[in-house]
């Protein structure tokens, strides 16, 4: 039924219902989110999220991953739901534009950043805070000025096409999607075929059993966020055959395979034991799994961002958000 | 005073050291109170605080604190 879906993309699909659930979920967990900011612009810390570094100062790094709240509340800002707070709301854009700036202060020379230890030159915080400082600019384009962004994403972009991470799919789905977000902002179509290149090498490394290797082996909650980047740099190409792609359908019904009636993964043999589901992908899929967590999340069964830790919160809050914003002319509505 | 991997490694130096003694972890924890909450002139550390509140939603409009954080914003 997954590979029906990926190669006909369309169908009965979840995200009509999704859109409320998950859009709900991730709007609830948002004061959490602003909370781990330091919203006072007189502060030298302003715009960083790792609170752990800004306000309890027990750690001499501030982790950039933490600076992915910007593009949450850009997010948030953006979002069409009724019960939605922050939409329109300015000072949403002007946190997400001091959480950019954050990271741009805390970018390496070389155009990399560091997640636990000074100079760690951290694959998957570049790969991943690159992509999400990008989207926030793209998505808040005509509502700031983010031409001081073109140096420091040029300089980001150089890093990830110059290293690469082919142990953890999750974190090279992640710098395919930067390089294509990136390429786009800065109308580069070297860095946007980069992306595509990291892309293909990754669809290539799929195992036979349908898991994209992580670690050497398959993870359900890495795989989901690996489809879902997957899925968001084939929307931003145009290349919606690479989501009727014979390894997408493949690495979709392997997940498929292992999560229960109400979105629980069995961690049996997975390489990271992981137990939480991006949402994107299954939803926008309408695979079968996808619905079966949007009835766990319903249940309250399901992993929802509000369980996680804050390091692990604010990514899938914004995989809640991104789900919950996909248009409703999205091929699978 | 933010931590910086100098002072960390200063600070972890002690504690392995002359904080192993009891006399020595109350005397920097008396230290520690007297810097960052009782003798700051700024603002006292507190670590419950400083969470999000909904009124922040519309400090920009009223000209509150935040007000200053709009510089970077274009009209529209």
């Amino acid at each position: 039924m997954c590979q029906e879906a990926l190669t006909t993309m369309h169908g009965s699909s979840p995200l009509v219902a999704a859109r409320p659930l998950l859009g709900g979920m991730a709007i609830d967990y948002l004061p959490r989110l602003l909370g781990l900011g330091d919203r006072d612009p007189t502060s030298a810390t302003f715009g960083c999220f790792d609170r752990t570094y800004w306000h309890y100062r027990l750690l001499d790094v501030a982790n950039a991953r933490y600076q992915e709240a910007g593009l949450a509340m850009a997010l948030a800002y953006q979002l069409e739901f009724d019960a939605n707070p922050y939409r329109g709301r300015p000072i949403m854009i002007d946190w997400a534009r001091a959480a950019v700036e954050c990271w741009v202060g805390n970018q390496h020379r070389d155009g990399s950043v560091h997640e636990v230890y000074p100079y760690e030159r951290s694959f998957c915080a570049t790969s991943f805070s690159t992509w999400a400082t990008a989207e926030t600019a793209s998505r808040l384009a005509d509502e700031a000025d983010w031409s001081f962004l073109a140096t420091p994403l040029a300089r980001a972009a150089r890093w990830l096409q110059a290293n690469e991470s082919p142990l953890v799919a999750n974190q090279r789905a992640a710098a395919a999607l930067a390089l294509i977000t990136v390429g786009q902002w800065l109308h580069d179509d070297d860095v946007v075929r980069a992306g595509a290149g990291v892309r293909r090498r990754l669809l290539e490394s799929e195992s036979p059993e349908g898991f994209f290797p992580e670690y050497g082996g398959g993870d359900i909650g890495y795989q989901s966020l690996t489809l879902s980047c997957l899925v968001q740099s084939a929307l931003k190409t145009r290349q919606e055959p690479i989501l009727g792609h014979e390894s997408v359908a493949r690495a979709v019904a392997w997940l498929d395979q292992r999560v229960g009636p109400e979105g629980q993964c069995d961690i049996r043999g997975t390489s990271r034991g992981t137990q939480w589901l991006y949402p994107l992908a299954l939803v926008f899929c309408g695979c079968p799994a996808g619905t079966r967590l949007l009835d766990g999340l319903r249940a309250r069964r399901a992993i929802s961002p509000a369980w996680l830790d804050d390091r692990y919160s604010i990514g899938l809050a914004i995989d809640y958000l991104l789900t919950a914003s996909l248009p409703e002319d999205s091929p699978c509505s | 005073m933010l931590m910086t991997t100098v002072r960390l490694i200063m600070l972890r130096g002690y504690n392995v050291t002359l904080g192993r003694f009891g006399w020595g972890a109350r005397l920097l924890r008396k230290l520690l109170v007297k810097m960052f909450v009782t003798g700051a002139a700024k603002r006292p550390y507190m670590a419950s605080a400083r969470f999000f509140d909904f009124s922040e939603l519309d400090e920009a409009a009223s000209g509150g604190d935040s007000a200053g954080a709009l510089q970077g914003r274009q009209t529209s």
